[in-house]
């Protein structure tokens, strides 16, 4: 298991020089001079001057790299162009909602997906299996945020039952945290659920294939409850890396979703800083976001190892 | 939104030939045999059609605003309605499509254009601009797309472009992995070597002889990231950052319908519906193409009918009343046994007309080469059998009990608990993901009812009672943790778990080391004493069946070709075949002796014939009267025999081993 912990942390180390390499250069692709370019056209020499000096835009390029790269590592990406806050405060005030909607949404996404592709593989050929699978064709077809306006029109505007707007942060009430981001995480979830579903379809049909399902049976254990016990112990086992897979996406995702609720989190402060040209806050975001993604892929990994012995006990 | 297709469709590539025209037919095939793709190749036809000609069929122009008329129902002169500034909701969609399509084709294109170049030259290197490109491509994959497409707007300004080259080179990655799969698989074929040796560049050898292997997973691939690719689009416009208003795009038609959400709910139908019917038939080509051009799936997408696991309950037999249990009956009784397998279009018979009788405490051998019927007898007598196989005549008595009459919930019941079962190969047998102490309990908690504890408890019992060493601790232990003898003991402790009349023990030494096999022969023997339980010992190996059987039944071709006591069979095997098997033995003293085979091969199943001996093609005693007719088992110097020259042959003492 540690020799397993201990390769994955290492396989990060191409992942953090392509971030670093990507959001370095994102101040580099603007086109002519980016302080003319962040600053607008009425600025003046001096203004310019002092804001190269500020993104430390006169020395060589290499220098430049190292030098954004050291004071990343220590979690320094500099302070807002426009307020002049630090772009640490500004992301941690805005993460927790977008964190919130992607993880939950995850969590749904585990729930639904693995409940309909059991569902699916009880009955190979079935009706129901039949449904859910053209279901998961339209699950991942769907953009996120057009279901949650879909949804937010019966269930927010009409009846009331979840807020059209309006975040409550976990410490403050979870229950209440729980129903402000329902709609927009069940919104983000299909798309997720529909590959865990299919996979778990697909996997269930081969696991209950296996040598052992039929040793099981021949124990004397019925062919449902031997989906339940070893098909879905070993179809499962897979789906925590097809999770992994798609929350990159699901993140990506919970950023536009915000949107449609109004909320103010991290695809807020985004969009607010692309059209400000605050670079500083631009590049923070992309590390924070890339990091939080390799974070959940680690712990992905980790839960990996823990549910399947094979690992655990390598 | 995921920015590359799940990883099964990545590591789904495999090569294959075929001509251009071949595939194309199978594409035909598939298309003609899914309505549900064949409806998604004509709506994305619609919509390309709708978006070239968007000028000459739109209604209105699509940014013509009417205050007069604003949110208007939908209606004959505005077919899906007017939205705030009383613009043609229809006319909006239709050339929102202009902008769309283009933008997701720029993203697979980039997508595309550099990523197979890259996965051909580094599959093509290998080493370590293999190891490294690699390595990127899993970290870009990685990477939050849609924010790093964000931020380079945010560097370059506002371009739906710029967006869509970014998400196409973070796509590319994908493609470079799939088209390196492609390469390393195709590398092995001896074609590209020969290639290769006639001195053909190496560009020249990826485009002639590697490219045409991974056009059909790439095509594939492509078609998945360009609904990706739409669903991008749509959400990059809907935040705002795609195309600029007035023009009208579906994620920005619905950034307006967010704004109206109060005033009317239905401008946010149109364009939604835009977007999920247009990626959903990429979705569905895609799939389709798949199922066509990659070979070597079997997941849900890609495999139009999955096989169906369910077995038929009973066959079509008569229910019969059972047989009173009489002391002195016979435990187990078969007669008549006939399994058909469905194969194609003709369904196949493997085991045809078998019949046995085994007494209580009595073991009786099931011998004959692999493709005789040996294994399908013994999963027919546990109603086990495979999908595709299923017994059609023939009847099963259980301590006159009719097995063929119980339902499969009656049948669960009587599994495990009256008759056992261990199998050929115990590794995989056991489930690797629980422990073995939990998969020993399993009979005990299903048939007697004992709690998680007690059936522990008594698992770790019959764990010592197989000879595990440390029982009480490897119970814990995981099937990876133990070795193939080990892992046997664990099956017989499990088959044996609730004491069952009959066990049936289908090769169960044939994988594993002669030193092991020997002890777990002796513990079997023990077991069988101890428990007074009768035996069904399934083997190819003669030698074994002579150690541990009171009765041989020899199978061959689906037929049972002899059945006699073990010692008269030894001593004086009625059937050629019988004589033939027993030709393998090494005898004693005969060390570093070349054992004799038996020529040619049991046929497959369609090859057998019906009206005439089915051995005669590998008998060495082969006369007319053999090809005549297919003969009858009868009884011939106290063996049941299914030759015609039986006494013949014994009378001459041809058949003397």
């Amino acid at each position: 298991m540690r020799r397993v912990l201990v390769s994955r942390v290492v396989a990060l180390v191409p992942t953090l020089f392509v971030v670093s390499l990507v959001t370095f250069a994102l101040l580099h692709l603007l086109p002519g001079s980016p302080a003319s370019v962040i600053l607008g056209p009425d600025a003046s020499n001096a203004q310019i001057a002092q804001l190269n000096e500020k993104l430390g835009l006169g020395h060589p390029l290499l220098v430049q790299y190292f030098t954004w790269l050291g004071h990343a590592i220590r979690g320094q990406f500099g302070s807002s162009l426009l307020s002049g806050q630090s772009v640490i405060s500004m992301i941690g005030d805005h993460l927790p909602v977008t964190l919130s909607l992607a993880l939950v949404g995850m969590a749904f996404a585990v729930i639904e997906g693995l409940s309909l592709g059991v569902v699916a593989a009880l009955r190979p050929n079935g009706r129901l299996d039949h449904i859910i699978q053209v279901g998961t064709s339209v699950g991942l077809s769907v953009p996120g945020f057009w279901l949650a306006m879909l949804l937010v029109i019966p269930f927010a505007l009409w009846t009331r039952l979840f807020p059209a707007t309006g975040y409550v942060p976990i410490t403050q009430n979870p229950l209440e945290w729980l129903h402000s981001i329902a709609l927009g995480a069940f919104a983000l979830s299909l798309a997720p659920a529909a590959a865990i579903a299919r996979h778990t379809r697909g996997a269930l049909g081969n696991a209950m294939a296996q040598d052992f399902v039929r040793a099981a049976r021949s124990r004397g254990m019925s062919e449902r409850r031997a989906l339940l016990k070893h098909g879905l112990k070993n179809s499962s086992i897979p789906v925590v890396t097809i999770m992994s897979f798609h929350f990159a996406a699901l993140f990506g995702g919970a950023l536009v979703v915000e949107q449609v609720f109004g909320l103010n989190g991290i695809g807020q402060l985004m969009i607010a800083s692309v059209q400000d040209h605050d670079i500083p806050v631009v590049q923070g975001l992309v590390v924070i976001a890339a990091l939080i993604v390799i974070v959940v892929n680690l712990f992905a990994d980790v839960a990996y190892g823990l549910l399947d012995p094979r690992v655990r006990l390598a | 939104m995921t920015l590359v297709a799940t990883p099964e469709t990545s590591l789904g590539a495999s090569a294959q030939t075929g001509t251009s025209h071949h595939l194309l037919r199978r594409v035909v095939a598939v298309f003609k045999h899914r309505p549900f793709a064949l409806g998604g190749l004509l709506w994305m036809a619609l919509v390309v059609v709708a978006a070239v000609f968007a000028s000459q069929i739109s209604p209105y122009d699509p940014n013509a605003q009417n205050l007069l008329n604003t949110f208007a129902a939908p209606s004959w002169h505005h077919l899906l309605g007017t939205d705030n500034l009383g613009r043609d909701t229809l006319s909006r969609v239709i050339f929102a499509g202009r902008v769309a399509l283009p933008a997701a084709a720029l993203g697979v294109g980039v997508a595309v254009g550099i990523g197979v170049p890259v996965g051909l030259a580094v599959g093509y290197a290998g080493g370590l601009w293999d190891r490294i490109a690699m390595r990127l491509v899993d970290a870009i994959l990685a990477l939050p797309g849609l924010v790093l497409a964000i931020a380079v707007i945010g560097s370059l300004g506002p371009s739906l472009d710029h967006a869509m080259i970014t998400l196409g080179l973070l796509a590319s990655a994908g493609f470079a992995r799939l088209s390196r799969g492609v390469v390393l698989a195709v590398r092995e074929q001896a074609y590209v070597d020969a290639a290769r040796v006639t001195g053909q560049s190496t560009p020249h050898i990826l485009v002639r002889e590697v490219l045409p292997n991974a056009a059909g997973p790439i095509v594939v691939q492509a078609t998945l990231a360009f609904a990706h690719m739409l669903l991008f689009e749509a959400a990059l416009s809907f935040i705002g950052l795609g195309v600029q208003p007035p023009q009208a795009s579906w994620g920005s038609m619905l950034t307006d319908a967010r704004a109206q959400i109060g005033n009317d709910a239905f401008l946010a139908v149109p364009p939604g519906l835009a977007i999920l019917l247009t990626v959903l038939a990429a979705q569905l080509i895609g799939d389709a193409l798949r199922s066509a051009l990659v070979r070597g799936r079997n997941d849900y997408a890609g495999s139009p009918r999955p096989t169906k696991r369910t077995q038929p309950a009973a066959p079509a037999v008569p229910r019969q009343a059972n047989a009173p249990t009489t002391p002195g009956a016979p435990v187990l009784s078969v007669a008549h046994l006939r399994v058909v397998v469905d194969s194609g279009e003709h369904p196949l018979t493997v085991v045809d007309d078998v019949s046995l009788s085994l007494d209580r405490g009595e073991t009786i051998g099931l011998v004959g080469e692999s493709g005789c019927g040996k294994s399908m007898t013994a999963l027919s007598l546990m109603r086990l059998l495979p999908a595709a196989a299923r017994i059609t005549e023939g009847q099963l008595l259980l301590k006159g009990r009719n097995l063929l009459a119980l339902s499969e919930r009656e049948m669960d019941a009587v599994r495990g608990n009256e008759i056992g079962m261990i199998f050929q190969d115990p590794k995989g047998s056991l489930d690797p993901a629980f422990s073995i102490g939990n998969q020993v309990s399993e009979p005990l908690r299903l048939h007697r009812g004992l709690s998680r504890r007690a059936a522990w408890k008594e698992a770790v019992a019959l764990l010592e009672r197989v000879r595990l060493p440390r029982a009480a601790e490897r119970a814990h232990d995981y099937p990876h943790q133990l070795s193939g003898g080990q892992l046997q003991r664990v099956m017989i402790a499990a088959a044996l778990a609730c004491s069952p009349d009959v066990l049936i023990a289908d090769e169960p030494t044939t994988a594993l080391d002669v030193t092991v096999q020997g002890k777990l022969l002796d513990l079997l023997a023990e077991l069988r004493g101890d428990l007074g339980m009768a035996m069904v010992f399934v083997s190819h190996d003669l030698g074994v069946v002579a150690d541990i059987c009171d009765k041989v039944i020899v199978m061959y071709a689906g037929q049972v070709v002899e059945s006699a006591e073990v010692h008269r069979l030894f001593a004086r095997p009625a059937h050629p075949y019988t004589e033939r098997l027993l030709k393998t033995l090494p005898e004693a003293g005969t060390v570093g002796g070349r054992l004799a085979r038996i020529p040619g091969q049991v046929p497959p199943p369609e090859l057998w014939p019906t009206d005439r001996c089915r051995f005669a093609d590998r008998c060495a005693h082969v006369a007319p009267p053999c090809n005549a007719a297919m003969p009858e088992l009868r009884s011939s110097q106290g063996s049941l025999t299914r030759c015609v020259r039986a006494d013949e042959l014994l009378g001459t003492g041809a058949t003397a081993p």
